[in-house]
């Protein structure tokens, strides 16, 4: 019986699983599997290699797999034959009533038994409902009455159309304030109208047009139906808001006098009419029921390619993944998608472009995951898309699973964004409030001006030309002098630091792309000293990584992962996605501005029980850099006047910077002495072997003292109970003369 | 100590009050005070034996003299002290009546036994009483003095002033007789209660010896008695360190609850 | 015939063929005959009554038509194979509620010699929810005070108590404190306030087991278990309040502190949570290295185990025991909660209320223990998975107070089921290693439960037997309904029968707190 049994995962997963070698499931999956399996919200915090893809996917396949298969044999038994499902609807339905439908409304809208009276109570959001025939031929007329006070509007929509009536292509409303509304534009048209009044609607087919009336009084023609309706059933329809209304569509005598040309939606002849459902509402081809989110396209393929392999033995229907991402071509995947989809693995650009073109539709998402959550809302316009993407799911007509994945829990970011989108969520934090593995070491050097010197006989350092305009002099006393020499030193500090500790394989994070290129260019120019793991690769191998290059992006992380680049020099946003495992050492050559960002960076070391140091190159003065406003964003600016000035430079305060990390992480993190010893560990350079798997060593607990004081008394204690049970067996046994052997 | 005190005073004993079980000097004067002035079984020789010999050798001696059913080993010292005074009193009791100071007939619940001048220590006469048997006296008496009980005495008194304290002990709260009931039990009764005590505290295994059986099974009563005493012990302890290390704190801002 | 012929793992057999190594020695006794697996050392036996042979049967045949395929061993498989592991003494047992579980069933018993050097442990023996088990507080209260504001109860322990999937304990504890609990167990609830003395002295092993070393936990796993004390978990953990309805042994009971029908007592099941979850799955993965240096063979690489004696065995071991003591503060905790909950509601103190603690038993542990094997005492390592122990009257590792009734067992039915109370005997003793059953036992896995059972309907089975239920997670309740599980008087019926085990209380549920 294997483990993932008891998490409830179905045997066709479970043999799927087992193939690719999971006997036992993660600690994340086992607490968020379930969790996820009955109904819930979960906000997980779980790194890269955890297991959390198998976390939210495992259960996301099953239920998706689950409600298609229901579908389906619904559908089946439903249209048993294609046509004569039309005429069995179309003549059950005509002699039938029209009333208002159960099925296609929100949940808070709420329909009497006799289907003709709807009310919503839910005070802040609009509920809608459509009745359960529509048209497609013909004139049709029915009333309306409003029996409550509160906001109303009545109208036409067709089965696929929100039910926010009038709020896109497919629904027409008038409303209680005098407005009619298409396509989200409201415009004036008749009259306001309230408690007591009785609208007449009147859809027109066979001129495509749709009217209302208030109490009797024709309004005239409100909206001409687009030709690209024509065939498509249009059904009554209303949307209320703290409301009640009460429709006559002809069962009863109407108030007033039907308008020529129309006949009662209850008398119209079978051939006009077309039953709801047979179109089950939100099954829209192209509205997946499962969006998850990925930072960056290969982690989306990573999670394409396991989604795929966890749905191998389950049976017809076959689950349809799209992996949706920038870098491929985007008619093909809106083709795709129109076939119909059931999971999408998109990255936030491309989801971003496909629903607002309509080629990706939410109208039935169930499940909604933001995996690696803290990188996804990095890029700033990211957590504005996730908001727009909340909003589009069909939250009122189906119960939508939110799960979340994030290295870090604990920020503000993440933290406003489970409050706003997440009902109750669970929060499965398996790592606790220790940012960090104690794997990782962390570790500081003062970069101080005023007291380190230049070393001109290296080779010049081409910094990055703020100080361009200015007169300084390095290690001179004035501001500009300093910040001027703070830059030179860094880089020189940089490359002491790879000779002291030998380093072989590093991630030097910078704060600008200009940054990045002129200190990988600089390693790169440094005088060839054949060594390392790879004979004939220079010592200082470095590469600036940028965000973009995709092609050369892959190629260049092999040669990284391989040895033949031995720096990668990168920004926060080209870093995001990677992951190198048993990486030694990580540098910061500016500490980052914000503090949760340095967990990002620093958590790349120190992975899976692999020690790490990251170590933080700080100015002890206020260093003068690049923080472009303007539009060019480049080195082609050349504004060095402060922001605050209108130009494109700031001061930049590393000590303070320093001081929120360390709040953040709740370390002290210490600066390393004149030899780049590692005083709080006590060693020196080369004597911990970063990079290499340690032993996971438990520091001695303060119990440990007193347990071993007790050790002796434990033993005796042990003893006595043997003692007193063996007296027990024999006993009885003596007395009984039973022998003992 | 209490009690032993009363029946001292009652006896007239003038060190009553400063009477200690461990004070062998204590002992020996009221050994020689109860000898010279109530019992008398000794010769006059034999007294000064308890003058001059050591104690414990005088106290073995003397118990013996007695028919005392106690070893004289210090931890029943106590009650052997208790049991020697309990002599004193019947035989106080005894000159009393014949004296004409009590009157017998009006206080019934008290039975004036014979004393047996030769066996002075058997309160029991050879009667055809079902509580002739030794064996049962025997351990009806250290069943009682196990729970802290005078042991001399009626055995059927004493026997019903076993069972409440045995059924306060380990008994049912209301599925057993009641205290009432239990006074109000019959010798036959009582005799059966007890026999069947045994079934309700067996013993776990036969011996092959029924009388063994019962001894053993009423061994294992008290030593379970005095586990549970321990226990108590133990726990008032525990219940004592815990008013110094105990802090019971709960936050439920800490977890979710409810919903 | 059966006992010298081994059936081959990869050859086919007719159902026939296997049913034929599965002797019937009485009403409720079968015997698994050697053969049944290759290896077997000693032979299986189980103890059932008809309805419930016969699932098994169903489950062997779907077995053998499904070719093996879909990773589902059946029972009678998996005793067998348990049966292969070497120092397994007498015979690889199941009690009546047995199940498919991972290697081993669930609801077996296998002993081993621990002083036979080959003799092996188990993670899989013990489960993944180590030291899962039951415990009942009693209370003076009476169904009347409780019908009328069974609803107010049931909100009320919702209120104290964290429930669910990812809950965490309301109950403030740094690492450190949970070192000392791993360590000390119950001695650390008695320490910081959070029990009586009474309270330990009524749990089994006295609420620590005294093998424990943190130092073999791993970070990993205290992590895991460091939010969740005083939690109560999912799947089938819950707290009931429940009422006395019946009582076969009248002194038994008394003893116990339970002398009326319809007298209201708690009952918490739960474990050791993420904790020994953590803990079995490190054992696990660490024995299969070990089972390679040691040269040991199984049939089904989920028994993976060591030696006793080894390294990893004795970590296993150590590490096994902090979370058993894990759970016991688990369980000691949500005492604590329970009984301010009561007061909070009843407006009188715990003691007021005369809620003590009957007793605490364990039913997914491995335990030393010395049992008679051939009329002499050897010390045994018996491991019981989703089996309760069921020590005899006079056993010395029993409370004073029951040193003449016998051990209480404590079997918790399934949601909406009745529970009860055994208590221990000779005959088990001597039987089964002084073992019983645990409960129901799943008859139907989780998935499809849980597709085809309508939460809905199970919370209007409740309603309609007026139990206030409050739940964390609804749709994973259709996973507990009581048709998942076997039914619980049978089992209950089968181990009073066989003499493992004789009943003295029946209780059903008033109000059901899950996770």
């Amino acid at each position: 019986m294997s483990a993932f049994e008891k998490l409830g995962v179905c045997p066709e997963i479970i043999a799927a699983v087992e193939e690719l070698g999971w006997q036992l499931p993660t600690p994340v999956q086992n607490e968020a599997i379930p969790l996820i399996l009955g109904g819930g919200d979960v906000l997980a915090a779980a790194e890269t290699g955890t297991g959390k893809t198998g976390a939210f996917a495992l259960p996301v396949v099953q239920i998706v797999h689950e409600t298609l298969s229901d579908q389906v044999s619904l559908g089946r038994s439903a249209a048993s034959a294609p046509s004569s499902a039309a005429s069995s609807a179309a003549s059950s339905s005509s002699t039938e009533s029209v009333v208002l439908s159960t099925q296609d409304r929100d949940l808070t809208c709420a329909i009497a038994d006799n289907g003709l009276t709807v009310q919503s109570r839910a005070a802040y959001n609009w509920a809608g409902a459509r009745a359960s025939c529509g048209f497609v031929d013909g004139a049709v007329y029915f009333e309306a009455k409003v029996t409550d006070e509160g906001l109303a509007r009545v109208g036409l929509a067709t089965e696929t159309a929100t039910l926010n009536l009038g709020t896109d292509a497919g629904s027409f409303g008038f409303g209680g304030t005098g407005k009619k509304s298409y396509k989200r534009k409201f415009e004036p048209y008749g009259e306001p109208f309230g408690l007591g009044d009785v609208i007449g609607v009147m859809l027109d087919r066979t001129q495509r047009t749709v009217g209302f009336s208030k109490n009797g009084t024709l309004f005239g023609t409100a909206f001409d139906i687009p030709p690209a309706l024509d065939g498509v059933a249009i059904f009554p329809a209303v949307v209320l808001k703290n409301a009640e209304m009460v429709f006559n569509f002809g069962a009863t005598p109407f108030v007033h006098p039907l308008p020529s040309g129309y006949v009662a939606v209850d008398s119209a002849p079978p051939a006009w009419r077309v039953a709801g459902g047979s179109v089950a509402p939100a099954e829209a081809e192209h509205a997946p029921a499962c969006l998850i989110l990925e930072p960056t396209r290969e982690l989306a393929e990573q999670v394409v390619e396991q989604i795929n392999a966890f749905g191998k033995y389950l049976p017809e229907p076959q689950l349809r993944t799209l992996l949706l991402t920038g870098g491929s071509n985007a008619k093909e995947q809106a083709a795709r998608l129109r076939r119909g989809v059931d999971i999408v693995v998109a990255t936030a650009g491309r989801a971003k472009e496909m629903l607002k073109n309509g080629a990706l539709s939410l109208a039935s998402t169930r499940f909604f995951v933001m995996d690696e959550a803290d990188d996804l809302l990095s890029a700033g316009d990211t957590a504005a898309f996730i908001r727009s993407v909340y909003a589009a799911l069909p939250l009122t007509r189906l119960r939508v699973q939110i799960m979340c994945f994030s290295a870090t829990l604990h920020t503000p970011v993440i933290r406003t964004l489970a409050a706003e989108l997440m009902q109750h969520p669970t929060w499965v934090d398996l790592k606790g409030h220790d940012l960090l593995p104690a794997t990782v070491h962390h570790a500081a050097v003062r970069i101080d001006p005023r007291v380190l010197r230049v070393d001109k006989s290296r080779p010049v350092f081409k910094a990055d030309r703020v100080h361009k305009k200015d007169r300084v002099r390095v290690g001179g006393p004035t501001d500009a002098d300093a910040s001027h020499t703070i830059k030179l030193l860094k880089v020189q500090i940089l490359v002491d630091l790879i000779d002291t500790y030998a380093m072989d394989q590093a991630i030097v994070f910078c704060r600008t792309r200009l940054d990045c290129d002129t200190v990988a260019a600089y390693l790169n120019s440094l005088p060839v000293v054949a060594g390392g793991q790879a004979s004939g690769v220079s010592k200082y191998a470095a590469l600036a990584l940028h965000s973009g290059m995709n092609a050369k992006r892959a190629a260049n992380l092999e040669a990284f992962k391989a040895g033949s680049i031995r720096f990668l020099v990168c920004t926060d946003v080209a870093a995001r996605g990677i992951d190198i495992s048993g990486l030694p050492f990580v540098i910061n050559y500016t500490l980052p501005d914000e503090a949760a960002q340095y967990v990002h960076r620093v958590g790349r070391v120190g992975r899976a029980d692999t020690l790490g140091l990251a170590i933080s190159l700080v100015a002890s003065t206020k260093e003068r850099v690049w923080f472009h406003t303007c539009s060019s964003r480049s080195g082609k600016c050349s504004n060095t006047a402060l922001v605050s000035d209108g130009g494109c430079t700031i001061w930049y305060d590393e000590p303070a910077l320093l001081g929120a990390i360390e709040d953040l992480i709740a370390e002290e993190i210490q600066f390393m002495d004149a030899q780049y010893r590692l005083p709080h560990l006590d060693a020196a350079p080369g004597s911990i072997k970063y990079g290499e798997k340690v032993d996971v060593v438990e520091a001695p607990s303060s119990s440990a003292k007193y347990i071993d004081a007790l050790k002796p008394t434990v033993k005796t204690l042990a003893q006595l109970e043997h003692n007193a049970q063996v007296s027990f067996l024999t006993m009885g046994a003596e007395f009984e003369g039973v022998a003992l052997a | 100590m209490t009690s032993l005190r009363v029946k001292l005073d009652a006896l007239g004993y003038p060190e009553a009050e400063s009477l200690h079980v461990d004070d062998d000097d204590g002992v020996r004067q009221l050994l020689i005070w109860l000898e010279a002035t109530k019992i008398r079984r000794y010769s006059v020789e034999e007294r000064s034996q308890l003058v001059d010999a050591p104690l414990d050798e005088a106290w073995r001696a003397y118990l013996a003299a007695l028919d005392a059913p106690y070893p004289p080993d210090a931890g029943a010292r106590a009650q052997a002290l208790a049991w020697v005074v309990g002599v004193a009193i019947s035989l106080e009791y005894a000159d009393a009546v014949a004296r004409g100071a009590i009157d017998a007939e009006a206080d019934p619940g008290t039975e004036v036994v014979a004393m047996d001048e030769e066996r002075p220590g058997a309160a029991v006469a050879d009667d055809a009483s079902l509580l002739a048997d030794d064996a049962i006296v025997g351990a009806i008496r250290a069943l009682a003095a196990a729970l802290g009980m005078p042991a001399e005495g009626e055995p059927l008194d004493t026997l019903r002033a076993a069972c409440h304290a045995v059924h306060r002990r380990f008994g049912a709260s209301g599925a057993a007789a009641s205290a009432a009931a239990l006074d109000e039990l019959t010798e036959a009764e009582a005799v059966e209660l007890a026999t069947n005590m045994e079934k309700t505290f067996p013993l776990g295994f036969d011996t092959g010896d029924p009388l063994v059986n019962r001894a053993a099974a009423i061994l294992k009563l008290l030593y379970v008695h005095d586990l549970r005493e321990l226990q108590t012990q133990i726990n008032e302890l525990i219940v004592a360190i815990q008013n110094v290390t105990a802090d019971p704190k709960t936050n439920s801002k800490l977890g979710k609850v409810g919903r | 015939m059966a006992d010298t012929r081994v059936m081959d793992e990869t050859a086919e057999y007719s159902l026939e063929e296997q049913e034929g190594y599965i002797k019937k020695l009485d009403a409720n006794t079968y015997e698994i005959a050697k053969g049944f697996v290759p290896g077997m050392r000693v032979p299986g036996r189980f103890y059932v009554n008809d309805e419930l042979r016969e699932l098994m049967g169903d489950e062997l045949r779907q077995y053998t038509s499904a070719k093996g395929v879909g990773g589902f061993v059946p029972a009678l498989k998996q005793i067998a194979n348990v049966a292969q592991l070497p120092g397994i003494v007498r015979y690889s047992f199941a009690m009546p509620d047995v199940h498919s579980g991972y290697g081993f069933p669930i609801g077996g018993v296998a002993a081993f010699d621990m002083d036979d050097p080959e003799a092996v442990v188990s993670p899989g023996g013990v489960g993944f929810d180590i030291n899962c088990g039951v415990r009942v507080i009693r209370t003076n209260l009476r169904e009347e005070d409780v019908r009328p504001i069974q609803e107010e109860l049931a909100q009320a322990l919702f209120n104290h108590i964290p429930v669910g999937v990812g809950s965490k304990g309301v109950i403030p504890m740094t690492m450190a404190d949970l070192e000392e609990v791993l360590e000390m167990g119950l001695d650390w609830s008695l320490r910081e306030g959070y029990a009586w003395p009474e309270d330990k002295e009524h749990c089994e092993e006295y609420g620590r087991l005294l093998a424990a070393d943190p130092s073999k936990v791993s970070r990993r796993a205290k992590k895991r278990g460091l939010p969740q004390l005083g939690t109560l978990g999912a799947g089938n953990h819950y707290l009931e309040v429940q009422k006395v309805e019946e009582i076969y042994d009248v002194d038994g009971a008394a003893k116990m502190g339970i002398d009326a029908v319809g007298q209201i007592v708690v009952m918490v099941h739960s474990g050791s949570r993420g904790l020994g979850h953590q803990v079995a799955t490190d054992a696990l993965i660490e024995m299969e290295q070990a089972m390679r240096d040691d040269g040991i063979d199984v049939n089904d690489k989920q028994l993976s185990c060591a030696r006793i004696g080894s390294q990893a065995g004795q970590d296993y071991l150590a590490a096994m025991a902090c979370a058993s003591n894990y759970a016991f503060v688990n369980r000691q905790s949500m005492t604590f909660l329970v009984r301010q909950a009561f007061a909070s509601v009843f407006g009188k103190s715990p003691q007021e209320l005369d809620m003590s603690l009957i007793y605490d038993v364990s039913h997914n542990i491995a335990k030393v223990e010395e049992h008679l094997v051939d009329g002499t005492p050897k010390t045994l390592l018996v491991h019981r998975k989703g089996s309760t122990r069921a020590f005899p009257p006079g056993h010395p590792m029993l409370p004073v107070d029951y040193t003449y009734i016998g051990q209480p067992i404590l079997i918790g039915g399934s949601m909406g089921s009745a529970s009860y109370i055994l208590l221990g005997t000779q005959k088990g003793m001597d039987e089964t290693f002084g073992s019983t059953c645990h409960g129901a036992g799943r008859r139907c896995s989780r998935s499809k439960a849980r597709r085809e059972v309508k939460y809905e309907s199970v919370l209007d089975e409740l309603a309609a037997k007026n139990v206030s239920i409050r739940v964390a997670s609804p749709k994973l309740i259709a996973e507990e309904c009581t048709s998942s599980y076997k039914d619980i008087d049978a089992v209950i019926e089968t181990c009073h029968q066989k003499g493992i085990g004789r009943k003295a209380v029946k209780l059903t549920p008033i109000c059901c707190i899950k996770g």
